[in-house]
Order: structure tokens, then C-alpha cells, then sequence
């Protein structure tokens, strides 16, 4: 089992660290929270049974897990890691691709953390019942929440822009 | 800004910027089989040192107040009573912290949908909160009741009062706490919980509701 979870993450690992870089972008330690997301989906293996794409499984482990890490560490604020400004710096080159790439991340960044996973979930291309399923809400509710997310960043991207 | 726009931007920021540093098989391998690594591990072991220095504290504290008083040969007087129950009920509070603390850390089920993991999440909170207070209440008026028959005990009689000595007041003010120490708990777990669980309410509400154009 160790070694099917093994390849399973290692081929699907871009998730972990999208969904790292989303949630816990501003913290110190970033490592930690990818070892804690690594683990949570280990102790969740069990209940991989095939029934979905082990990388729709997985988006929704760890966005659960993700949120829940933020949950624990509102309730125990000593815990939460001092806020870095170097890291807030993804982006190296500041030609206008990465410039619009930073401020799709620091947009998204803003949104709640349940708008993010909706957001996240839908421009990776999941279909509208996938993204009901994994956050728990109706088809109908998706869409209606995926438009006015997506009017928000829109909006807030070509305010950036002007 | 178009959907598609918005994609392909999305698919390229992932592509060249979100894999930061690729993790090896051999790591994933070592981080499922270390004990204790991980975030919320590392969280516990520092609450779980506080939880055994109060509860250690919480238990030496009359032992060796006994064991003085065995040794010199001498009892408590009533000032010495009313430090120890003070500090052990300040032991108290702080152990039963760390407790409701470290159960609040316990690993969730994370295979469910979001909005059911919160709900989840609420419900073992509260039940947290809920035997934090249970068990402080219970305790509280244990070392309270102590506190009352210790001191009667020293003074070797339960009448009279007749409060010429400021510490004849010592039962009374036990009194008084055991009656508002409900209340006391009260308003102070409303400070400590009530914006946590508010907020978690606003997202639960949020995912209930459904939505329109």
C-alpha cells in the first residue's frame, strides 16, 4: 500500500504544493505544511477505493485538510506562523506574464478560503458536479458561486489593470 | 477578464511557479513513516509539555505542602490554605486548557465534503468546550469544598464565626465563588470561543444557503 501511495502522490504532487502555495503562501515553514498535507493524506489512503481519479480524491483531502490546519491555528493563534514578505515573492522576472501570474495569485489569495477551493477547483478544469461534491453544496449553488467568484477576480484584475 | 483567459493564466502559473521544489519518492516514504513530523504533531508536543508541567504541578502542589507539614511538624495555617487552593485552581484552569486544546487538535476526517468536515469540525469543538467546562466545573467545586473543610478543620470547629479575623471570611467568599463560578465560566467561554465558532457558523451558513443570480 506504502509504495501505491508512494507513486500515486509523487506523480500527483503538483496539487499538494498548489494547494500549499494557495492557503499557506504567507507562512514561514512552508515545508511543515506540506509534510502535514503529505500525512493527512496517508492517514486518509485507506478510504482511496478507486470510485474517483485518485487526483480528485486527493484535492479533496487536502483542501479539507488545508482549511482545517487554518481552523486549528485560528483557535491556537500562538501557533501561527509570522507572516514572511520575502515569500510573498513568487515571481522572479517581472516581464508582464508574470506580473499578471502574481496578481491572479494575490487576488485569489484575498478570496475566502471555501471561494478558493471553488476557484481553484474550476480552473482545474473539474466539472460542476465534481466541485459540488467536494465542497457539498448543490450543482446549482456551484455554478451561482463559480460566476461571482469569477466576476470578483475579473473585476479586480482589471482594476489592477488600470 | 474572459474564463478562458482566466484559465490559461491559472494553467501557466501552475506549469512554471506553484511546484516549487519537487518532492522525491524517498521523502514522501520518510515523511509517512517519521513519527511525530508534520505540523499539527509538532503543535501537540509543544501543548502536550504544557499539559504534563500543569498536571504535574496540579498534583505535587499538595504532596509536598503534606510533606513539609509532616516533616516540621506543624499545620497549615489558614493564609497557606488560601495560597494553595488559589495557585492549584490556577494549575487547574491552565491544565484543562491545554487538554480541551490538545483534543481540539485531534485529526479530523477529511474524506467528506468541505461543508460536512466543518460541520464535523464544529460539533467536536463545542463537545471540546462543553467537557472543558464540565470537568472544570466538577473540579472547581472539589478543591472549593476542600478549601471549606480544610478550614475547618484547622480551626477545629465549624462555629463560630465571628469574623474579627479577616480569614473568617474564607468560607464565605468560597461560597460565593462556588455560586458564580458557573457564570464565571460562562462569560469567559464566550470571550475564548464565541468568534471561533462564529466564524465557523458564517461558513456553514454560507455553503447552506444556496444562492442566486
Amino acid at each position: 500500500m506504502e509504495n501505491k501511495f508512494t507513486e500515486l502522490l509523487y506523480e500527483n504532487q503538483g496539487i499538494v504544493h498548489k494547494i500549499c502555495n494557495l492557503y499557506f503562501n504567507n507562512r514561514l515553514e512552508k515545508e511543515d505544511y506540506k509534510q502535514e498535507l503529505i500525512i493527512q493524506l496517508w492517514k486518509a489512503f485507506p478510504s482511496f477505493k478507486n470510485q474517483s481519479k485518485f487526483s480528485t480524491w486527493m484535492y479533496r483531502v487536502c483542501l479539507n485538510s488545508a482549511i482545517d490546519i487554518i481552523r486549528k491555528e485560528k483557535i491556537h493563534p500562538k501557533f501561527v506562523k509570522l507572516e514572511n514578505p520575502e515569500i510573498h515573492n513568487l515571481f522572479e522576472t517581472r516581464d508582464e506574464t508574470s506580473s499578471n501570474h502574481e496578481k491572479l495569485y494575490r487576488i485569489i489569495n484575498t478570496l475566502s478560503d471555501v471561494d478558493k477551493a471553488i476557484i481553484t477547483l474550476y480552473l482545474d478544469e473539474f466539472s460542476y458536479k465534481e466541485i459540488a461534491e467536494i465542497i457539498g453544496i448543490s450543482e446549482g449553488n456551484t455554478g451561482v458561486k463559480i460566476n461571482r467568484i469569477k466576476s470578483i477576480i475579473s473585476k479586480l484584475f482589471d482594476n489592477g489593470n488600470q | 477578464m474572459e474564463t478562458n483567459e482566466l484559465k490559461i493564466l491559472w494553467k501557466t502559473l501552475a506549469e512554471n511557479s506553484i511546484v516549487d521544489k519537487e518532492i522525491a519518492r524517498e521523502n514522501i516514504s520518510r515523511i509517512i513513516n517519521q513519527k511525530g513530523s508534520g505540523l499539527i504533531a509538532k503543535i501537540k508536543k509543544q501543548i502536550m509539555f504544557d499539559y504534563i508541567m500543569y498536571l504535574s504541578a496540579f498534583i505535587a502542589l499538595p504532596c509536598v505542602i503534606l510533606f513539609l507539614n509532616f516533616v516540621l511538624q506543624r499545620p497549615s495555617n489558614v493564609l497557606q490554605i488560601v495560597g494553595v487552593f488559589a495557585i492549584e485552581f490556577y494549575l487547574l484552569s491552565m491544565f484543562l486548557k491545554s487538554r480541551g486544546k490538545l483534543k481540539s487538535l485531534e485529526s479530523s476526517d477529511h474524506t467528506g465534503s468541505i461543508k460536512n468536515s466543518l460541520i464535523n469540525f464544529r460539533s467536536n469543538y463545542l463537545k471540546t468546550v462543553h467537557r472543558e467546562k464540565s470537568l472544570a466545573l466538577v473540579f472547581g467545586y472539589f478543591i472549593m469544598t476542600l478549601a471549606i473543610v480544610q478550614f475547618f478543620v484547622y480551626k477545629g470547629s465549624i462555629l463560630p464565626l465571628n469574623f474579627s479575623r479577616p480569614y473568617d471570611f474564607f468560607p464565605i467568599f468560597l461560597i460565593f465563588g462556588m455560586i458564580f463560578l458557573p457564570f464565571v465560566m460562562k462569560l469567559e467561554n464566550k470571550t475564548r470561543y464565541a468568534k471561533n465558532i462564529a466564524g465557523i457558523d458564517l461558513v456553514i451558513t454560507d455553503l447552506t444557503t444556496e444562492e442566486t443570480e
